[in-house]
């Protein structure tokens, strides 16, 4: 095992973050990378400062979260509780932010943030008609008119009540 | 920023000093006009397809938080999402949810092989049927009870009036007789047949529809409840299918009649 107890990440545009080992453990691409004593140096990452900032500041939330996890502490915990609804808010305001964070989690193996950002980016999808969705995210109908029906026939429970 | 700083030094130049204030006013709303619409432009050019962005992996983890009805809408937004969200990941929890706690598993539904979505679809469409057929009478065990206005010597010889159990049952055969089990009391012994009769006018809208004990009993009205079972009733009696949910590859017609 390696003797120092923080690891050092560099965003794609060079900024270092050094951050616990207990910390990042939280993405398996890190875990692994330690486990291997492949995590003395810095680990290159294809992520930005930006994105790479808010997931080291979650995962640090997160590994608080879990330790103080027997502790009867109100207060902590509904500070938890704040800091996660502004994480959320954050992120669903931030299109940019959000799909940057979703590709970043997927990248580092942290199942729990990719998890609550599929969350948020299900948000933006429900509710909203074919039409709607295409708009949001600039999507090109390829449907002809009759296959466009056949779905709607197959599966008219959802279209036509 | 420049180009603004650089037309409000012009207009410092150009406007006498009175009419400054207002139409400095009226620029910075345009300005802030143009900014809100700058900032709609962002955000509008980020949001790219997130399939595209993401891929399949991901895209399903997405849908994967979305209800029955939400994932459907996706089918139609474009070919590559319809491969997505007809997803047997997607579709195979969803079903378990729906079937469950239902009375009768369309057979139809469960026919191997048979993608979770199209699976999903029939159960929902089956559900609604209140067309009844054969196999819908013979598959199931149907429990039978007086309604309250029968003579009393028949209530006092029906279990569900008298409190005790077992109820009464009934069964339908494929050759058109019906049967009820050994020493069911209401029961006569004579011989029983049953038909459905379904009258169909112009283009297949169902005039009637109603199942029929023997050839001159009143007809019951056939209707379905929320959990999938069947009720056969007239002002006499009163027929309601025994939940079999549980049973492997499922209950009633293989193919739909709506």
């Amino acid at each position: 095992m390696a003797t120092t107890s923080t690891v050092k990440l560099r965003s794609g545009d060079n900024e270092v973050f050094e951050v616990e080992k207990q910390v990042m453990i939280q993405s398996g691409t890190i875990r692994n990378m330690i486990e291997d004593d492949a995590a003395d140096g810095e680990i290159p990452l294809q992520i930005s400062s930006r994105n790479l900032a808010k997931v080291v500041e979650w995962c640090k939330c997160m590994q608080h979260r879990d330790r103080n996890n027997n502790n009867d502490n109100k207060e902590e915990e509904e500070e938890e509780e704040e800091w996660e609804k502004k994480f959320d808010e954050e992120v669903s305001e931030d299109k940019d932010l959000h799909f940057g964070l979703l590709l970043a989690a997927n990248y580092l193996e942290i199942p729990a943030l990719l998890h609550r950002l599929c969350q948020l980016a299900a948000d933006i999808v429900k509710g909203k008609t074919p039409e709607e969705i295409r708009r949001t995210f600039n999507i090109k109908k390829d449907f002809t008119p009759e296959e466009e029906e056949a779905v709607m026939d197959e599966h008219g429970w959802a279209f036509h009540d | 920023m420049e180009l603004r700083e650089r037309e409000e030094q012009e207009n410092d130049v150009v406007l006498p000093k009175k009419k400054k204030t207002k139409m400095k006013l009226r620029k910075k709303r345009n300005r802030e006009e143009r900014k809100e619409k700058l900032k709609e432009e962002e955000t509008e050019e980020l949001l790219q397809d997130p399939l595209e962005a993401f891929g399949r992996d991901i895209m399903l983890k997405i849908l994967q938080n979305l209800k029955a009805h939400s994932v459907a809408l996706t089918l139609l937004v474009s070919r590559a999402w319809n491969g997505v969200a007809s997803s047997d990941t997607l579709w195979t929890p969803k079903c378990e949810e729906l079937w469950l706690g239902k009375a009768h598993i369309p057979r139809s539904a469960v026919v191997q092989g048979l993608p979770k979505l199209a699976a999903y679809s029939l159960s929902v469409t089956d559900g609604k049927r209140t067309r009844i057929m054969t196999e819908d009478l013979c598959d199931h065990v149907w429990e039978f009870h007086f309604n309250k206005v029968v003579p009393e010597y028949w209530l006092n010889l029906d279990p569900y009036w008298k409190g005790t159990s077992p109820l009464m049952h009934r069964y339908f055969h494929e050759d058109g007789s019906q049967t009820a089990d050994p020493g069911d009391e209401v029961w006569g012994g004579h011989e029983c047949c049953y038909s459905i009769v379904t009258s169909v006018v112009g283009e297949g809208k169902i005039r009637e529809h109603y199942v029929r004990i023997n050839r001159c009993w009143p007809h019951m009205l056939v209707s379905r409840k929320k959990d999938w079972s069947w009720e056969m009733s007239n002002i006499l009696y009163c027929y309601s299918s025994v939940p079999d949910g549980h049973r492997v590859g499922g209950t009633g017609p293989l193919l739909l009649c709506v």
